[in-house]
C-alpha cells in the first residue's frame, strides 16, 4: 500500500464518518480544519481507522493523531513494518 | 431498517451512523417523542447516538439530557433542577464494572486482602436508585455488573470470599433482589451482554486510560440495541404473534414431497435435533403470552401431519391460527392479522425460503422478517433480536392464548347470525366497571401504553404516573372487564378524566381491539353518565389526538351523540350536554359496577 492508497482509504472513511462526501481530505487537513472533528469524532476516528488497515494503535499514538499526515505515515509505518500482521 | 436489524455490523454502525441518522429521519414515519436522561458511570459519548438510532429505528424519537462525566452519584442523591426540569420519561444509569471497583479499591491499601461487603457496595447504589425512584416517576435502565479484566485468584475468584468476581456476582443479586418489587426499574443485563460479545474484546484498555470508554467502542451498538429493545418494550412496542412456515422451517424437509415419516424432527439426525429444539423455543415464547400461527404452502391435511409427529413439541392446538395454502403468503398473513384483531406491525415472520421472505417484506413491510440461514441458528436470530423483551409479565399475558381462542370461537358463531344484534345479545355479555385500584392498575398500565387503535389522545403514563394522576380526588380512572358465554377478556377498557366544575373532561379512552365491535363503548359511556348524574355534572368533554393508528376512530365522539367544539393545537374537542332524560344506547351488554368513589 502507498500512502496515496493510504489517504484515499482514510479519506472514504471520512467522508462516511462525517457524512460528507465533500470534505477534500489532503495531506495537510488538520484536526481544526474540519469542524465535525472534536473529541468524540476523533475517537471514532481513531478506532475505525484500527478496524480498516488491521493495526493496533498505544495511548501515545492514539492522542497524537490529529493531522492527516501523521496519520497516513502512522498507518504507513505500522503496516510496512508489519505486513502479514492481522493486529 | 436492515442495517439496524440483529444481526448488525457494529464497525459499519460506528462509522455511518451520521448518514443512517439522516435516513431514519426522513422516513414518513409517525415518531413517538421520548426525553431520555443518561447518567454517567464513565464516557458515554457514542452510545448516546447509537442508541438513538435503535430508538428510531422503533419509531421512538428521543431527546437526550446527558449528565456529567462520572458524576451520576451526586446527580441523583442532590438536588438537580435540570434532570427535573427536563422531566425525562427514561432515566438510564450507565454504570459498569469499573463503578464497583473503584469502591473496592478505594481505600484498599493494607496489605491484608480485605474485600467490602457486597451490601456494603450495593448500598451506594441503593442510595442512587431510591433517589431516582423517589423523584422521577419515569422508567429507570440501570445495568447490572460484568466480569472484571482479571482474576487475581484465577478460577477461585468467582467462588472463593476474597474473589472480586464472586463479590461482583453478590452485588448483582442484590440488585436483583432490589428491583423486583420496583415497577418502574429495568435491569439491562450488561453481564450477559459482555459475556456474549466476548470479555476478550470487551475490553479495550487503550480507550480506557485514554478516553475513559468503559469497553470497546465495538460493544456500544450490542449494549444500546439491547437498551433500545427494554425501551421499546416498555413503550408497548413488543411484536404479539410469530407467523411461521412449516417445510424446513419447524422441521426439516418438504412434507408434501417426502412424508410425515422422514421429515426431520427428533433424535434420528442431527438436523431433527435442532428442529425439535428450535420447537421447544418457539413452545416457551408461546407461554409467555405470544401467539403462534402457520403460513405454509402446503395442503392443509398434510401439514397437520406434520404437527402430528410424535417427536413434535408444537401441536395443532399450539396455533391459533393454521393457514396451509397456496395463496400468497402475505394474504395470509393479513388475514390472520385481522382474525388475531392486530396490525402487521405486531407480527414476526418466519420463513426458510429467502424468496418468501422478500416477497412478504415487499407487501407488508410493517412486518418483521428476519432473515434466517440454517436451523441451527433460527433461535439465535430469533431471540437476539429481542421482538419479545419482557418488562412485565402479567396473568394477562399468561392467559393471552385463551383471550385469542375464546375470540375466534366467537368469529365463528357470528358467521351463524344473520342480524348482528342477535349475535351480540346471544353472547350474553357482561361488563363490570369499577375504579383503578392497585390490582388492576397492572393491566390498566399496560392497555394504556400498548393499545395504538381505539386510544383517543394515546397518551402514555407508567404505572407510577397513573398511580399519582388517581390519587388527586377529582381525577378518575374506570376500568372495564368484559365477560360473555365463551369467556372471560379481563379488563379491556379504560378510560381517564377530570371533573371541572360541572363539566367532566374525557381525557382519554381506551379500548383493546379483542372487544371492537362488541358496543362496550355504549355500556361504558352508559356507565359515565350514570356516574355523572349521581355526581351533578351536567356535560362532558371528549379529546382526541389523530395518529396514523387511530385514525379510524375519528368520529368516535359523534357517533355517541357529541357536538363538535374547538380544536387546541392537535387536540380535537367534543362537547355533550346531559340530557334530562337519558336513553341508554348499550342494548346487548349487562351491566354492572363495583362501586366508584370519588
Amino acid at each position: 500500500m502507498t500512502k496515496e492508497d493510504i489517504l484515499q482509504d482514510l479519506a472514504e472513511l471520512f467522508s462516511d464518518i462525517f457524512d460528507n462526501e465533500s470534505l477534500g481530505l489532503n495531506m495537510d487537513t488538520k484536526a481544526k480544519d474540519i469542524e465535525e472533528w472534536d473529541s468524540l469524532a476523533h475517537i471514532r476516528i481513531v478506532v475505525a481507522i484500527e478496524r480498516k488497515f488491521g493495526i493496533k494503535l498505544s495511548i501515545e499514538e492514539m492522542s497524537e493523531l490529529n493531522e492527516v499526515k501523521a496519520i497516513v505515515e502512522l498507518i504507513n509505518v505500522k503496516l510496512n513494518a508489519h505486513p502479514n500482521e492481522t493486529i | 431498517m436492515k442495517e439496524l436489524d440483529y444481526p448488525f455490523d457494529s464497525n459499519s454502525l460506528l462509522i455511518n451512523k451520521k448518514r443512517l441518522r439522516r435516513v431514519l429521519l426522513d422516513q414518513s414515519k409517525e415518531f413517538s417523542q421520548k426525553k431520555i436522561a443518561i447518567l454517567s458511570g464513565s464516557t458515554v459519548g457514542e452510545l448516546q447516538d447509537i442508541l438513538e438510532l435503535f430508538l428510531l429505528n422503533n419509531s421512538i424519537q428521543a431527546t437526550f439530557l446527558q449528565g456529567n462525566y462520572h458524576r451520576y452519584y451526586e446527580e441523583s442523591v442532590f438536588e438537580n433542577q435540570a434532570l427535573q426540569e427536563f422531566s425525562p420519561d427514561f432515566i438510564y444509569l450507565h454504570l459498569t464494572n469499573k463503578n464497583v471497583l473503584e469502591i473496592i479499591d478505594h481505600g484498599n491499601n493494607q496489605s491484608k486482602y480485605q474485600l467490602p461487603s457486597a451490601e456494603m457496595i450495593f448500598d451506594h447504589f441503593k442510595e442512587v436508585l431510591d433517589a431516582l425512584i423517589s423523584r422521577f416517576p419515569c422508567s429507570i435502565i440501570v445495568n447490572n455488573f460484568e466480569p472484571l479484566p482479571y482474576r487475581t485468584l484465577g478460577n477461585a475468584d468467582v467462588w472463593h470470599p476474597f474473589g472480586e468476581l464472586n463479590l461482583i456476582n453478590e452485588v448483582n443479586r442484590l440488585l436483583y433482589q432490589y428491583a423486583r418489587d420496583k415497577d418502574n426499574l429495568y435491569i439491562n443485563d450488561l453481564n450477559y451482554e459482555a459475556a456474549y460479545f466476548g470479555l476478550e474484546k470487551w475490553f479495550d484498555h487503550t480507550i480506557w486510560y485514554l478516553y475513559k470508554y468503559p469497553f470497546s467502542m465495538e460493544a456500544i451498538p450490542w449494549v444500546s440495541f439491547n437498551i433500545a429493545n427494554i425501551i421499546k418494550a416498555i413503550l408497548g412496542k413488543n411484536k404479539k404473534a410469530l407467523v411461521t412456515d412449516l417445510d424446513d422451517t419447524i422441521w426439516g424437509g418438504i412434507i408434501g414431497e417426502i412424508g410425515a415419516e422422514h421429515i426431520q424432527l427428533g433424535p434420528e439426525s442431527p438436523k431433527g435435533i435442532a428442529y425439535q429444539d428450535f420447537q421447544k423455543y418457539l413452545k416457551k415464547i408461546n407461554r409467555i403470552g405470544i401467539a403462534l400461527a402457520i403460513c405454509s404452502k402446503n395442503e392443509y391435511d398434510t401439514a397437520m401431519t406434520g404437527l402430528m409427529h410424535p417427536a413434535g413439541v408444537l401441536k395443532q392446538e399450539d396455533f391459533l391460527i393454521k393457514k396451509a395454502n397456496w395463496l400468497p403468503k402475505s394474504e395470509n398473513i393479513s388475514d390472520i392479522a385481522n382474525e388475531l384483531n392486530i396490525l402487521p406491525d405486531s407480527i414476526v415472520f418466519l420463513d426458510d425460503n429467502p424468496a418468501e421472505r422478500e416477497l412478504v417484506r415487499g407487501t407488508l413491510p410493517e412486518v418483521k422478517v428476519p432473515e434466517l440461514q440454517n436451523v441451527e441458528e433460527y433461535r439465535t436470530v430469533l431471540d437476539k433480536s429481542g421482538y419479545f423483551e419482557l418488562v412485565k409479565l402479567t396473568q394477562e399475558d399468561l392467559q393471552r392464548n385463551e383471550y385469542y381462542k375464546q375470540n375466534l370461537f366467537r368469529k365463528q358463531v357470528e358467521l351463524k347470525y344473520n342480524d348482528y344484534g342477535d349475535f351480540l345479545s346471544a353472547l350474553h355479555m357482561e361488563a363490570v366497571f369499577e375504579a383503578i385500584d392497585s390490582r388492576t392498575i397492572g393491566r390498566v398500565t399496560q392497555l394504556i401504553n400498548k393499545t395504538n387503535q381505539f386510544n383517543l389522545t394515546t397518551i402514555r403514563y407508567t404505572q407510577e404516573e397513573l398511580d399519582v394522576f388517581l390519587k388527586d380526588p377529582l381525577n378518575l380512572g374506570l376500568c372495564g372487564s368484559l365477560i360473555d358465554k365463551f369467556g372471560d377478556n379481563g379488563i379491556v377498557t379504560v378510560l381517564i378524566g377530570r371533573i371541572e366544575g360541572e363539566n367532566f373532561r374525557i381525557m382519554n379512552w381506551i379500548m383493546s381491539c379483542r372487544v371492537f365491535k362488541r358496543e362496550l363503548e355504549y355500556a361504558l359511556f352508559d356507565e359515565l353518565l350514570e356516574f355523572c348524574r349521581s355526581n351533578k355534572i351536567n356535560s362532558l368533554t371528549g379529546e382526541y389526538i389523530p395518529t396514523l393508528k387511530n385514525k379510524i376512530f375519528e368520529d368516535f365522539y359523534k357517533s355517541l351523540g357529541f357536538q363538535w367544539s374547538r380544536q387546541k393545537e392537535n387536540v380535537q374537542i367534543w362537547e355533550y350536554i346531559i340530557p334530562e332524560q337519558i336513553y341508554e344506547k348499550n342494548k346487548h351488554i349487562k351491566r354492572s359496577r363495583k362501586v366508584i368513589e370519588l
